[in-house]
């Protein structure tokens, strides 16, 4: 009775391991899999020079940017409802949509944005902001990003009613091509919204 | 009829099994941490106040969730396992596994779809296996906690909303930068209304049930065909029903209601097959004299038990009722679900 108790015991047990197996493999197939599967593929798309892009959940919250030459998409780091993500070169260039909660001051938004920086890149800083305006007459402002071997241009433009703004972000590693400073506050110039109200 | 003494001895593959499965949940921690400690450090305030306000779903999830099992409550440590992996090992693996598809699908089709579709197409395959992963880690380091369906419901009810606040206190963090940080805290507090309050009752807990109560049937049926068949369409199932709450349409109500019907009408169904079973065995343990009359009138339900503990006559009787009736439902849990593997058998 013991011996095949015993038996059982063992090939209860051995049938665990199997089980673990199985389980452990499809786990580390899943996590690891598909993460790898995704460095097979290229993830850069060229973006036609003057082509438009939208980012926004859906009309008439959304905003458009008009991209000059030599461009390309980063697929992996891009959902056209939140985000753009660019490069050109050395550059890499961020295009965020912003839901903002309420009517917040353009002194908030700013505020907002350099936490938002301290976030996303540790030990680059946000300047004092400086007032722009976009070819559509929207207000925002603008700073330079430096830190960490890093620097670039922020800006940050607000809807007129103020309940959603843009973001874009461009940094690189140090210096700036003054080609580059002038590709980035191109798309930050051609920001538009919807509507104007 | 046969009385079956159920013990949980640790031999090495019980160990090997529990050692794996805390070293995932280790690892699905650190995965968490390395993608979302940043903001407890840029934002503590307001990650600190994401966390505390998933507490009272947590615990009152538990709470509901243990309750819904008839007659007696699952372990809690082994509940409280089920909740760790999903918050832990499902989740950390799940941000792995969704980051690789989602870009994939960004990669291969376009970002345009991808931004539609991709979520809808992922979290289902993904989350679901990873979920289910802890029903079926539950049944190999604790042999004796999941005896059928209505265990491996309760059980994948618990692993889902372990993963499902972990979820919410990602997506409130992740609000912070979607606003840009202009208002943390009333955007951490936008998303818990919305995510526990709207879709709360029909999210990953009503999935992982439906999963776990597969392996439920792949246990009570020890995974002959008809339980392999249940166990895969449960599967199937549950991300039917991920893909639904997913999908891109706006009628959300209608997504969480259905969600919440197909897991309510399936445990309605499974512990009414529990009750009925449990009613005939407690009969026949009266017949045989293992139980009395007065004694069996007052098993079944856990109001009834903890009344006829408070009546005891004080002294030896009332020290002893309580091992008496963990041991008389003891045995009458396992008379339960060898029933069940019987009369599939003999059927």
């Amino acid at each position: 009775m013991r011996s095949s108790g015993g038996l059982r015991a063992a090939s209860a047990g051995s049938l665990r391991v199997r089980w673990l197996l199985v389980v452990v493999g499809v786990i580390v197939l899943l996590t690891a899999g598909w993460p790898l599967l995704n460095t097979a593929i290229s993830n850069r798309r060229m973006v036609a020079a003057n082509s438009t892009l939208i980012v926004g959940p859906s009309h008439p919250n959304v905003a458009m940017v008009t991209i000059g030459r030599g461009w390309s998409l980063l697929a992996d780091q891009t959902d056209p409802r939140q985000n753009y993500a660019l490069r050109r070169g050395a550059i890499e260039l961020r295009i965020s949509f912003v839901t903002l909660m309420s009517g917040n001051p353009m002194a908030h938004l700013w505020a907002g944005l350099r936490e938002v920086e301290e976030f996303d890149s540790p030990g680059v800083s946000l300047s004092m902001p400086r007032p722009i305006r976009t070819g559509q007459g929207c207000e925002g402002e603008t700073g330079s990003l430096a830190g960490n071997g890093m620097s670039g241009i922020a800006a940050i433009v607000a809807k007129p009613s103020k309940d959603i703004a843009v973001e874009v972000i461009m940094l690189t590693q140090r210096p700036v091509s003054p080609g580059n400073v002038a590709a980035a506050k191109g798309i930050i110039h051609s920001l538009r919204f919807t509507s104007a109200r | 009829m046969t009385t079956h003494a159920v013990t949980d001895t640790v031999d090495p593959s019980i160990r090997a099994v529990r050692l794996t499965a805390g070293g995932l949940c280790i690892f699905g921690t650190a995965v968490l941490l390395w993608g979302f400690l940043r903001y407890l450090l840029v934002f503590p305030g307001p990650a600190v106040l994401a966390v505390i306000l998933e507490l009272p779903l947590l615990f009152v999830g538990v709470w509901v969730f243990r309750l819904l099992r008839p007659v007696q409550a699952p372990p809690l440590i082994w509940s409280y396992a089920a909740l760790v992996w999903g918050a832990t090992a499902a989740a950390g693996c799940a941000l792995l596994a969704n980051q690789g598809l989602i870009a994939l699908w960004a990669k291969s089709v376009g970002v345009k779809f991808a931004a539609t579709w991709a979520a809808s197409l992922s979290a289902p395959l993904n989350e679901e296996i990873l979920k289910v992963c802890g029903v079926v880690m539950v049944v190999l380091a604790a042999p004796s906690v999941i005896k059928g369906p209505l265990d491996g419901m309760v059980f994948g009810a618990i692993t889902g909303l372990g993963f499902q606040v972990i979820e919410n206190i990602t997506y409130g963090l992740n609000s912070i930068v979607q606003t840009g940080g202009t208002d943390p805290s009333r955007a951490v507090i936008s998303s818990v209304l919305l995510r526990v309050g709207t879709t709360g009752i029909g999210s990953h807990w009503t999935m992982t049930a439906v999963a776990g109560a597969g392996i439920g049937f792949l246990v009570s049926r020890e995974r002959r065909r008809d339980g392999v068949v249940l166990a895969v369409a449960c599967l199937l199932t549950a991300m039917a029903m991920h893909l639904l709450f997913d999908a891109p349409y706006r009628e959300l109500p209608v997504k969480v209601l259905v969600n919440f019907l197909i897991v309510g009408v399936l445990y309605l169904v499974l512990r009414e097959s529990y009750l009925a079973n449990t009613r005939v065995v407690l009969a026949e343990c009266v017949a045989s004299g293992v139980v009395s009359t007065p004694e069996s009138s007052c098993l079944v339900s856990r109001r009834v038990r903890r009344r006829a503990l408070r009546q005891a006559h004080p002294g030896p009787e009332r020290e002893v009722l309580p091992l008496r009736q963990r041991h008389v439902l003891a045995m009458i849990e396992v008379e339960v679900a060898q029933r069940e593997r019987l009369e599939r058998y003999l059927g």
